[in-house]
């Protein structure tokens, strides 16, 4: 019982097991990252410098193209300053676009996957929405917004709302994919394991989908900052959307240049969230990422 | 060590039917009783399987051998309960079979190891998910692991082991719900050839120190051969048991038995065996 058997088989023939360590060495991986963050840092900060070259020596034109210099001078100065005079400072209007984007994602998100799993779970279900998953897919969500201002008037409902109708399709269509196309033989074996049907349901099928699912939850992400922008264009008295807006209209396009900055920082930030968590629960994923 | 006289017998007259202990009185392992089963496929009919009998001692390692599409694979989906037959009976250890459970454990041609789980976790699905004591199941996953020789990649995950290795897993992990029987279809199909024989000879010493009964699907004379007490031998269209052939090679058998005289008769016999199905094949057809 206790005993090794003598051979273990593949031993000689697996390299990693000489040192009984299947991971890189670290050092091997930092200098590895090292040097793809260098190459990444070094376009970025290149491209500023184009753009200020640009900005400084060929447009000389402030008001048509401010220099990056000047974007983070206006986003700094108005950050806890009202811009336009009767408005907010910009910590409030990236607030408030951030709260709008949460709620929103959350509603979508938690509708998108049951209604994922009802799809992947029962087949009748699956055939009765598709039809209309296959009809709104295509339709860009920012064409409901007057019908949606119509519903909803003025308030938070309508924006979060917008988002939410953009999340749904996307992560319902890649939940139910993603529980659909768990190999059948990853629950045959928990069945023979031991675990009854829910159990394989539960520890296996939906867990062996996550990593999929939270794909699908980046990419509505990615939607959810174009429906907010958007609403916020149409219908707002506050968030990044209408800073945007207003600051074209007093040709501050150093503030515009520094609202789609914060949007930049903010989407990155959240992706990067949504891969952390994948990266955890998905050991297999994490050296491919 | 085993040692039977050889002996082949049609399948016609199997051990007496209607008893699901063996001659020693022990209640048999896997009991198929005229298990019968047919696809519909675009209209037309298959008889894959037809009227099959078997009876497997416990602790015994039996194969069955056969021609492509003779329902070996069929076969073993009905007995693991992943597949309802038409008709006739099994019986693990005495008791039907009507769904899949963990007295028999089926392991497939990949691993199918949890990749979110270290291989410790994967070990220990089993007892997690019967709500075996977490200390003992622990001990033992860790017991298991030594004996499959992966003592040392308990906190791995199933990415950063071998595809040996991986598979090495998946029996640890078997083993540890202490099945009645292990069934395995052409698990070493799709190995390399180098990986194949390392994984034949962890099977046999396995087989040897656990003595868990395992029913083994093969198309390989050789590979029946060198693992098997005994050989049940398929015919196709319909699915049927040829012939019931016991293997007369004494134990332990490791790869250097594949030279021995008495494995090339054994094998030369198993040949002519797996022969007269496919004459009986082509004389249907013709
Ligand atoms: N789901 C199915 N639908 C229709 N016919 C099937 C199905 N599964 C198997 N068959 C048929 O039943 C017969 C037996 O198939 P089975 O897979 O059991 O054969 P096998 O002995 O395992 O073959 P192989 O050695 O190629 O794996 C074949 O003729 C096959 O076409
Ligand atoms: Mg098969």
């Amino acid at each position: 019982m206790s005993g090794t058997l003598s051979n273990p088989p593949t031993a000689i023939l697996d390299p990693r097991l000489a040192t009984g360590d299947a991971k890189p060495s670290l050092g091997g991986r930092l200098s590895e990252l090292m040097r793809r963050r260098y190459l990444s840092v070094v376009s970025i900060v290149g491209a500023l410098v184009i753009w200020e070259l640009i900005a400084v020596l060929i447009v000389r034109d402030p008001v048509f193209l401010p220099t990056p210099i000047a974007t983070v001078g206006a986003l700094i100065h108005y950050w806890d300053r009202p811009y336009p005079s009767q408005g907010k400072p910009l910590w409030y209007d990236t607030y408030i676009s951030l709260i709008r984007i949460l709620v929103g994602f959350a509603i979508g998100t938690i509708i998108g996957i049951i209604i994922g799993g009802l799809m992947a779970a029962v087949r009748p279900i699956r055939s009765i929405i598709d039809p209309f998953i296959e009809l709104t897919r295509p339709l860009p969500p920012l064409a409901f917004i007057p019908l949606l201002l119509v519903w909803f008037g003025l308030g938070e409902t309508p924006k979060i709302v917008l988002i939410t109708i953009g999340v749904i399709p996307i992560v319902t269509v890649s939940t139910a994919a993603a529980i659909t196309d768990v190999p059948a033989e990853l629950l045959h074996a928990a069945r023979c394991l031991g675990a009854s049907e829910f159990q394989t349901a539960v520890y296996v099928q939906i867990r062996a989908a996550l990593p999929q699912i939270i794909t699908g939850m980046r990419l509505a992400m990615g939607i959810s900052w174009t429906s907010i922008v958007a609403a916020e264009f149409v219908a707002a008295t506050a968030g990044l959307g209408y800073v945007i807006l207003q600051a074209g209209q007093f040709l501050r396009t150093d503030l515009i240049f520094a609202g789609v900055l914060i949007i930049a920082v903010l989407g990155i930030t959240l992706d990067a969230l949504l891969r952390l968590l994948k990266s955890r629960i998905d050991p297999a994923g994490r050296s491919a990422q | 060590m085993r040692h039977r006289p050889r002996q082949t017998q049609p399948a016609e007259h199997p051990v007496p039917a209607a008893s699901d202990t063996s001659p020693s009185g022990q209640v048999l392992a896997l009991d198929i009783r005229g298990v019968s089963k047919h696809f519909r496929h675009k209209g037309k009919n298959t008889l894959a399987l037809d009227n099959v009998d078997l009876h497997v001692q416990p602790g015994e390692f039996i194969c069955l051998l056969g021609p492509s599409g003779c329902g070996k694979s069929t076969l073993l989906n009905i007995v693991a309960g992943f597949m309802k037959a038409d008709s006739g009976t099994i019986l693990s250890q005495g008791t039907p079979v009507t769904k899949p459970g963990a007295d028999r454990c089926v392991l497939f041609q990949q691993p199918t190891l949890y990749s979110w789980m270290t291989t410790k976790q994967n070990v220990m699905f089993g007892p997690k998910m019967t709500g075996m004591d977490k200390t003992a199941a622990s001990e033992r996953a860790a017991e298991l692991l030594d004996i499959v020789g992966l003592g040392a990649f308990q906190n791995h995950y199933p990415h950063q082991l071998s595809g040996g290795m991986r598979h090495r897993v998946a029996y640890a992990r078997a083993l540890i719900n202490k099945p009645n029987i292990l069934l395995l279809d052409e698990p070493f199909a799709a190995l390399d050839a180098i990986t194949r024989v390392s994984m034949q000879n962890f099977l046999l010493e396995l087989w040897q120190q656990e003595r868990t009964t395992i029913l083994f699907v093969t198309h390989d004379v050789e590979e029946a051969c060198l693992l098997a007490d005994r050989v049940c031998v398929m015919s196709a269209r319909p699915g049927r048991v040829h012939a019931i052939s016991t293997v007369d090679i004494p134990r332990p058998r490791t790869q250097a038995t594949v030279e021995s005289q008495v494995f090339i008769e054994n094998r030369r016999a198993l040949r002519t065996t797996l022969e007269e199905t496919l004459g009986q094949q082509e004389a249907v057809v013709q």
